[in-house]
């Protein structure tokens, strides 16, 4: 298209605009800046969702990288000395090892079988932050032996209708509880402090020090993972290859492919939601663009008729239009960006309280400039079929109206 | 100027076809004021269409300056029109969302023309129909004759070989026909401009 026939549309584009009924005009920017927080805000909670559920994996239950016992061993040997070859890891900020084993925990006449860990608690507190999530009593103490803290979930309520899961029916601090370990052992602990995290699988365990897990299962300097914390979350992939060359001879995991199996189906769930509500979002905002230039080229088909009539190009009236879209679209498009930058303000000082923990959208920029591009060429393509279906129709049909 | 011969127009309403021109054969010099009579039906403003490039001939050839113009292809019949004829049509047909000396001035910047000399064109033919003071206004803001006057200015801006009216004073008063008549004689007269007219009454009275 010549710069002549490009002139012309913008001239003819700009006085519409510029002339047009400004309640038609204002309603339809708001329009598409609605289908454009629509387009944006439900993938930005879903990241936030995604955000919180690997945060917990990472300060709940994995750290930054786990190493596990080699293949076909329940444990790790030598545990004191691996921990003391990865602290020395530029980079490593500390490394719990832990014994994990299935329990039977009793309450009264409540009887569960669930997850009992033991930490070393001062290590433990270097890697994750349970120790900073408990509402009642306080977290283990190196010495401590006849001591226990539980999740909430599983010391719950003595009201079971207030419990997500079946519970103990109620543990307060200072409260005892027996707990069977897979050896038969029997041992009677006070419940030192009950925490919570949010986390669902964390919610639900129990820890001990690791020198009564010795003595009840006869182990010594054994491991069945080591968590190690890192000082920055992002780069463990290439973390794993630094610890191979420092000697490390144990499966070396990061926290994504720890949490990959139960995080995994939930985001792909989100994923296909997601997906469902962007092309009902794209459908709806492309009916709109379509009824507005639909209704605007009928109602000017003479208009349209006369103009070939003059001699203006068809490719000139139809840009004319095309280029009204645009700028709809893009004013559209500001509209929306300032309110979900309004909302996603408002909801990162008050986040929602989702069960899993506390949400807040997160902007993630390349698919900011996703939507954008979505939302204008899906708006092109619906101004274009009725601006080019009504200039095309035969000048003296069109003038007869 | 215009030449025609042997031209048809058929068109089909369902199965029956109807003839609206039956082998026209017309010839019309240069710098001519020709006016087309005839009762309601009789064909006049199909074949002002025909020849106007608004519409295809079933059958016969037109030639305007000695260019075939019943063989264009669609996109040749618009650069035509825009280059060689001007329109004047019942309804005066002005872009609403234009004012007064931007209406006028489109077919001069569709020819490729700069803004400032297409408005300059367009405020002076706009001067030279009575409404020099009228450039800003928008078309809802002028009378019924006021805008075909408009309209008028628009088809002569390009100066261009032939202007086409279909009916021009079918919706006004006397006073405003009498003008815009008077307007058509003296374009017709003082430029020399070649003025096909259709109207349904002895507009010359």
């Amino acid at each position: 298209m010549s710069s002549t026939s490009h002139r012309v549309s913008t001239f003819l584009a700009l006085r519409s605009l510029e002339r047009g009924n400004r309640f038609t005009l204002g309603l339809t920017v708001l329009i598409i800046g609605l289908v454009f927080v629509m387009l944006v805000f439900q993938p930005a909670l879903l990241a936030g969702i995604i955000q919180v559920e690997n945060n917990q994996i990472v300060d709940y239950m994995y750290g930054n990288i786990a190493i596990e016992p080699k293949e076909h061993h329940l444990y790790i040997e030598d545990v004191s000395y691996l921990t003391e070859k990865i602290n020395r890891i530029p980079g490593v900020v500390a490394s719990s090892p832990r014994y994990v084993t299935a329990a039977t925990f009793t309450y009264h006449d409540t009887t569960l079988g669930k997850t009992l860990t033991s930490v070393k608690p001062s290590d433990e507190a270097q890697v994750l932050t349970i120790p900073d999530k408990m509402i009642a009593g306080e977290y283990l103490s190196d010495g401590d032996r006849d001591q226990i803290v539980i999740g909430e979930l599983l010391a719950g309520h003595k009201d079971t209708s207030l419990d997500k899961l079946k519970s103990l029916g109620g543990v307060h601090v200072g409260d005892t509880i027996d707990v069977t370990f897979s050896n038969g052992v029997v041992r009677t602990y006070h419940v030192k402090g009950i925490f919570e995290t949010q986390s669902t699988t964390v919610d639900q365990t129990g820890f001990i020090t690791t020198k009564e897990m010795e003595s009840v299962m006869g182990l010594s300097d054994k491991a069945s993972i080591v968590l190690v914390k890192l000082s920055t979350t992002g780069d463990e992939n290439n973390f794993r290859t630094t610890m191979l060359s420092y000697g490390i001879q144990e499966p070396i995991k990061t926290w994504s492919e720890e949490g990959a199996g139960f995080v995994g189906d939930i985001n792909t769930s989100f994923s296909l939601i997601n997906t469902i509500m962007i092309v009902f979002s794209l459908v709806i905002g492309a009916i709109v663009i379509f009824i507005v230039i639909f209704i605007n080229t009928v109602n000017k088909r003479k208009q349209i008729a006369i103009m070939k009539a003059i001699g203006i190009k068809k490719e000139v009236i139809v840009n004319s239009y095309l280029l009204q879209v645009i700028c709809l679209c893009i004013a559209g498009i500001v509209i929306g960006l300032l309110m979900f930058d309004l909302i996603v303000y408002y909801l990162t000082t008050h986040p929602i309280r989702f069960p899993i923990g506390d949400i807040a959208p997160i902007i993630e920029p390349v698919r900011l400039l996703g939507s954008v591009i979505t939302l204008l060429v899906v708006s092109l393509i619906a101004g274009y079929i009725p601006a080019r279906k009504t200039v095309d129709e035969e000048i003296l049909d069109a003038m007869r109206g | 100027m215009i030449e025609v011969s042997g031209l048809k127009k058929i068109y089909r309403l369902g199965n029956v076809e109807v003839e609206a021109l039956k082998g026209i054969s017309i010839s019309i010099q240069r710098g001519k004021f020709v006016g087309i009579m005839g009762p309601s039906g009789s064909g006049k403003s199909t074949l002002l269409h025909q020849m106007a490039l608004l519409d295809m001939p079933s059958a016969g050839t037109i030639l305007i300056n000695t260019t075939d113009v019943s063989h264009l292809s669609d996109e040749e019949r618009t650069k035509f029109r825009l280059m060689n004829l001007g329109y004047v049509f019942q309804d005066y047909a002005l872009v609403s969302e234009l004012n007064v000396q931007e209406n006028v001035a489109l077919p001069a910047i569709m020819q490729g023309r700069s803004l400032a000399d297409s408005y300059a064109a367009a405020a002076s033919v706009l001067e030279k129909v009575g409404l020099a003071g009228r450039l800003n206004h928008l078309v809802y803001e002028l009378s019924g004759g006021e805008q075909q006057r408009v309209s008028i200015a628009r088809a002569l801006v390009n100066k261009p070989s032939i202007v086409f009216a279909d009916e021009p004073c079918a919706n006004l008063d006397t006073e405003n026909s009498r003008i815009v008549l008077e307007l058509f004689r003296a374009v017709n007269r003082d430029l020399g401009q070649t003025i096909v007219m259709v109207s349904h009454v002895d507009d010359s009275r």
